[in-house]
Formats: structure tokens, C-alpha cells, sequence
């Protein structure tokens, strides 16, 4: 029965050429202009195979570790080498190092150069790394030797995947402009809404669900093949590597169907467009600041509490290490939590218009 | 087969503590048209909301076609054509496409759907314009595709709410024309209108409301007797005899 509707509403949405435009010009105009702006500043962020890091030890348990830590080190790409003497940063001017480590007692100080940002990153992380598995250790009374061949975890150490600003951004905004998608679907409500189709509907045969399905589904269904296109069309024009086409894939539709059903359930909740249109992009844009669509998530001064509950940052950093790495430990809760949102604001628009109706 | 279509049983509707429908027990019969008339805020809107189940009343019961329309509302909402005062139609999809996206609300697919809307464009006068944007459409043409989204699934009983609003006289006497051909094929139909003049050409029975009650129910012969004891005088008249001259700007 919902066919012929879904049908008809997808002709409405495709109609309102405008709200297309913007989401077929959208993303191309905003890749090339983010990805051209930040191109020499993501440049820069690009951590090279193997780098070194010079060092001077005094004594303490990281010290005596340090045969430990210079293997550890080896394997995850850092080449650990000793300077007994002379200032850090004039051993790291001299000497081409991307970071010098003063390693004393249980401590360390770290000191990086603005010319290698990446690299002092991942050294940091690294020994981050080492001193935790050294407390847990010293808590746990095990053997410093046993921690630093077990517990400094090189394979699944946290670096930030080295890509581009074009691979960047050419990713985060089809995701991005992905999740306004419900913006398609307003010709087709603000017409049910100024013909009292609405009230119509409510004197036809058909289930709160199958009305949801029937203007949802359409929807979706639109913003995903403009995704589509618009993915193939900045492939060729930008070269952008995507990762796991399957998996990115599915995680740009959840994005699509999350954001879809948001905009939905804002509408069921305010029934006034305008009003939909503004919260919609606000909460947008706010989850895109957090979660890494403007700067990106590896760089920016969000905290990492903040960056966790945009569902951008997991999207985001699945499809950008999809990419870079070729595996993602947040693919799973990147489509957990869009699917997440989907039910939820399903749910939500259905109850609202099934207690609207009985008043 | 049921020879009342239509029975409310004490059907009332209170907003804010303010019955807009008050205790109202009607009966329309099989092969009537039935009108109802009202002042603005009589109740006559309310009253559809609640027969076509839009609107829960606060007391009362309605059945159609003997069943309780809340417990068997799936079942006889198929045997209803809604004929909203609002032209419930897109103007950015074409003729066939209103009608087919309406027509197969009612469960009509394939071959079926696409014989109903040719018949129903057909008997509105607009199959010759079927592919045309109904944005484009005017008023009248407009008014009659309304009308045929809404009877395309062959619906025993018909309800028209101020169908002829805004509309030229050559389309207001097409649409007339069109009920009294609909009701002589089969269909019960309920009509409400301003227009007097409209009621008294098609209606058999004609209610009057004002403040949430029938003060008058009867055929256009036993209404102007009721008022003058003869038949000498209009509809209007006799509308106005009886709800007031007083103005009326609340919503009904």
C-alpha cells in the first residue's frame, strides 16, 4: 500500500530541485575549499614510517628499562637514540630529531619541535604508554622487565592516521552534508502541510509506521544516491581515498538514515518548519565542531569527552583510519550509535504523531 | 445490507472544558444526502473530525455501516471518501500521480489502481489533463481533482466539506451534478455548505446546527414549515430564522 506513496513522495522530494542542488554542489564546493585551506597545515601532520627521537637517562626505573623501551620503540617506527650531553633543543636543531626525551627517575620531559608536531604526538603517546605499564606494573608487583616486554602494546599503539587534507575532508563532508538530508524532504512537508494532506492521511487506512516508512524512506533513499554521486564525482576530481568501500559505505547510509530520522522527529516535535530547519542545522553543526568536521578530530582542542558524544567523531575517525589504515576499531560503534539515533528518533516521531492524533 | 449508514449516539466534544458538540444523536440512512448547516463554530467541523475518526470524541459513540468506528476504524475508513474544504493535493505532482498516491491508500495496486484513476480523472473531466502539474491547475480543476483522489476507491459513503468554495459557477454546478450522480449510483453522501442555495438543489435531508446541537433536521419543505408554516420562504431564511443574525467569527 505504501509503494505507490513512497513512490510519489520520493517524485515531490527529487521536485524540490533547490534542496538537491545544495546537496549535490554542497560537499564538492565545501571539499575544495577546506581541503585547498588546509592543505600545507595537514601536510605537516603527516608522520613519516620511522623517526628519531634522541634521549638522555638518569637513573629510575625507565631507565634501567631502557633497552626495553628502545626495542618497544623500534617496532612502533621511533628510533630512540642516547645524547649524555648538551641542551635538548639545540640537540634537536643539530641533529634533525623529532623530539628529545630527559628521562629521569620514574618521569620524563618531552621535548618537541614545531617542525615535527606529528612525531612528538606519537612519541608522546608512546610514552604515555610505557609509564602507565609501568604503574599498573608497580601496582600489579611485577618485574619492570616483565612490563616493558609485555605491557608497551606497540601494535595497537593509538597514532593518529597520517592522510591528507583532501582525503580529509573529502570523507567528513559527504558525511556531513549526508546528515542534512531531511532538508530534501521539506518540499514534500510543507506541501502535506499547507493542502491539510495530514488530516487526509488520518481518514485513510494506513498505520502511523507505514507514513513514517513512506516519507522517511524516500528520503533516505534520495540524500543516498546524491551521496553516491557526489562520492564518485570528488573521487575523480580530488583522487580521495576511500577506505573498505563496503564498510565506509554502510556507515555514510547509518549517517544518512540517523540524520534523516533526526530532522523527522525535530519536525513531529515542532511541526514548523523553520523552526526544524534552524534546530536541525544547530545541532549539526554543533555535533560537526565536536566530532571533527571542521577541525579535524586528530588536532583539535575539543576535549575527548566532548569529541565522544558527536556521532561525527565516530563516523569521522572509522572512514579517515578505513582509509589511512585499512581497519577501524570504531566502525562497530560509529553504526551502533547512528543506529542508535535512527531508532530513537523513530520512535519518537511515531509517538508523537499517534498522541498528536488522538487529541 | 445495514439501511442506516451513519448513527451518533450522544456524541459529544468538549475543549477546555466547552462542549463544541453537545450530546448529539444523528441517524443518515442508506442513499441519502444528507446537508448540515451551521453558523461559523456551530460544530459542523468537529462533528466530521469525529465521524471520518480524526478526532476522539469525549463522549459518546459513532458507528458507520453498523460497526463502532473505534473498535472497527481500519475496516470502515475503506468504505469512506473524505472530500477535505482544503484542496489536499500536491501541486508538484501531476494529475495521475495525486490520484494514484491517494486512490491506493485504499489498498488498490497494479492494474486495478491505474483503471481507478483513469476512471475517476475521467468522471472529474481531467483525463485529458492527466499529465499536467495540478500546481498549474485552476481553481475549479483543482477542486474536482480533490475530488477524485477521494472517490477513486468506489466509497459507500461520501463526505464533502464546503466542496464548491472559491470556485467559478460552471465548476460549482459540474461538482453538484457529480454528487447527485454519485448518490443515484449508490453513494450516501453528507454535504456541508455556506451555500444555501446548494444544500436546497441536492440535499434530501438537511440538519441545521448551532452550538453543538441539531436545532432542525428535516427535508427543505419540512424546515421552511417548521419556521413559516408554509413553504414561502427560502433556506436562508429559515437559517437565519433559526441560528440568529448575530455575527459568528469563531471556527467551527
Amino acid at each position: 500500500m505504501i509503494f505507490y506513496l513512497m513512490k510519489n513522495n520520493l517524485k515531490l522530494i527529487f521536485r524540490n530541485k533547490f534542496a538537491v542542488a545544495v546537496l549535490l554542489l554542497g560537499p564538492a564546493l565545501t571539499i575544495a575549499m577546506l581541503s585547498n585551506a588546509f592543505e600545507s597545515l595537514m601536510k605537516s601532520y603527516t608522520v613519516p614510517d620511522e623517526f628519531t627521537v634522541g634521549y638522555r637517562a638518569q637513573g629510575g626505573v625507565l631507565a634501567d628499562s631502557m633497552d626495553d623501551i628502545k626495542e618497544a620503540g623500534r617496532e612502533a617506527g621511533i628510533v630512540f637514540r642516547e645524547y649524555p650531553d648538551g641542551e635538548p633543543e639545540e640537540l634537536i636543531a643539530n641533529n634533525d630529531l623529532a623530539a628529545f626525551a630527559d628521562i629521569e627517575g620514574e618521569g620524563y620531559t618531552l621535548y618537541t619541535s614545531e617542525d615535527h608536531k606529528p612525531e612528538g604526538a606519537v612519541t608522546d603517546c608512546f610514552f604515555d604508554r610505557v609509564v602507565s605499564g609501568g604503574v599498573d606494573a608497580a601496582l600489579g608487583s611485577i618485574a619492570p622487565d616483565a612490563v616493558m616486554s609485555s605491557a608497551v602494546p606497540t601494535s595497537n599503539l593509538d597514532y593518529m592516521p597520517a592522510v591528507n587534507s583532501t582525503d580529509y575532508y573529502g570523507m567528513i563532508y559527504i558525511v556531513y552534508f549526508s546528515s542534512l538530508g531531511m532538508v530534501c524532504a521539506t518540499g514534500m512537508l510543507s506541501s502535506e502541510k499547507k493542502n491539510g494532506i495530514e488530516r487526509k492521511y488520518r481518514v485513510c487506512p494506513v498505520s502511523k509506521f507505514g507514513l513514517y516508512l513512506a516519507r522517511l524512506l524516500p528520503t533516505a533513499a534520495l540524500v543516498t544516491v546524491c551521496s553516491l554521486i557526489e562520492t564518485l564525482v570528488t573521487t575523480a576530481l580530488f583522487g580521495i581515498h576511500w577506505g573498505t568501500p563496503l564498510l565506509s559505505a554502510l556507515i555514510v547510509v547509518m549517517v544518512i538514515l540517523a540524520g534523516t530520522a533526526f530532522g523527522f522527529m525535530l519536525y513531529s516535535l515542532s511541526r514548523n518548519m523553520a523552526m526544524t530547519i534552524i534546530a536541525l542545522f544547530a545541532v549539526i553543526w554543533v555535533m560537526g565542531f565536536l566530532g571533527g568536521s571542521f577541525e579535524t578530530y586528530m588536532y583539535s582542542a575539543v576535549s575527548e569527552t566532548l569529541k565522544k558524544i558527536s556521532f561525527f567523531y565516530y563516523a569521522n575517525r572509522s572512514l579517515v583510519e578505513l582509509s589511512s589504515m585499512g581497519k577501524s576499531d570504531y566502525t562497530a560503534v560509529s553504526l551502533l550509535f547512528s543506529g542508535g539515533i535512527f531508532a530513537v528518533s523513530s520512535a519518537v516521531s511515531i509517538a508523537v504523531d499517534t498522541i498528536r492524533k488522538k487529541v | 445490507m445495514e439501511n442506516v449508514i451513519l448513527k451518533t449516539t450522544q456524541l459529544t466534544k468538549k475543549y477546555n472544558n466547552k462542549a463544541v458538540v453537545d450530546d448529539l444523536s444523528l441517524e443518515i440512512r442508506r442513499g441519502e444526502i444528507f446537508g448540515l448547516l451551521g453558523p461559523n463554530g456551530a460544530g459542523k467541523s468537529t462533528t466530521m473530525n469525529m465521524i471520518c475518526s480524526t478526532v476522539a470524541p469525549t463522549a459518546g459513540r459513532v458507528e458507520l455501516f453498523g460497526k463502532e468506528l473505534r473498535s472497527h476504524r481500519k475496516e470502515v475508513i475503506r468504505r469512506i471518501g473524505y472530500i477535505p474544504q482544503e484542496l489536499a493535493i500536491h501541486g508538484n505532482l501531476k494529475a495521475w500521480e495525486n490520484a494514484e498516491m491517494f486512490i491506493s491508500l485504499y489498498g488498490l495496486k497494479g492494474e486495478k489502481l491505474r483503471q481507478a484513476v483513469t476512471e475517476s480523472l475521467e468522471y472529474v473531466g481531467l483525463n485529458e489533463c492527466r499529465n499536467e502539474f495540478a500546481k498549474h491547475f485552476s481553481g475549479g480543476m483543482k477542486r474536482r481533482l480533490n475530488i477524485a483522489c477521494a472517490i477513486g476507491h468506489s466509497p459507500e459513503l461520501l463526505i464533502f466539506d464546503e466542496p464548491t468554495v472559491g470556485i467559478d459557477p460552471q465548476s460549482r454546478n459540474f461538482i453538484l451534478e457529480k454528487i447527485k450522480e454519485s448518490n443515484s449510483s449508490g453513494a450516501t453522501v453528507i454535504y456541508t455548505s455556506h451555500y444555501m442555495e446548494e444544500v436546497e438543489a441536492i440535499c434530501t435531508r438537511i440538519a441545521i446546527m448551532d452550538n453543538g446541537r441539531i436545532i432542525a433536521c428535516g427535508s427543505s419543505a419540512e424546515l421552511k414549515k417548521m419556521v413559516n408554516g408554509n413553504d414561502d420562504i427560502t433556506l436562508e431564511e429559515v437559517f437565519l430564522t433559526l441560528t440568529g443574525k448575530k455575527l459568528r467569527d469563531i471556527e467551527g
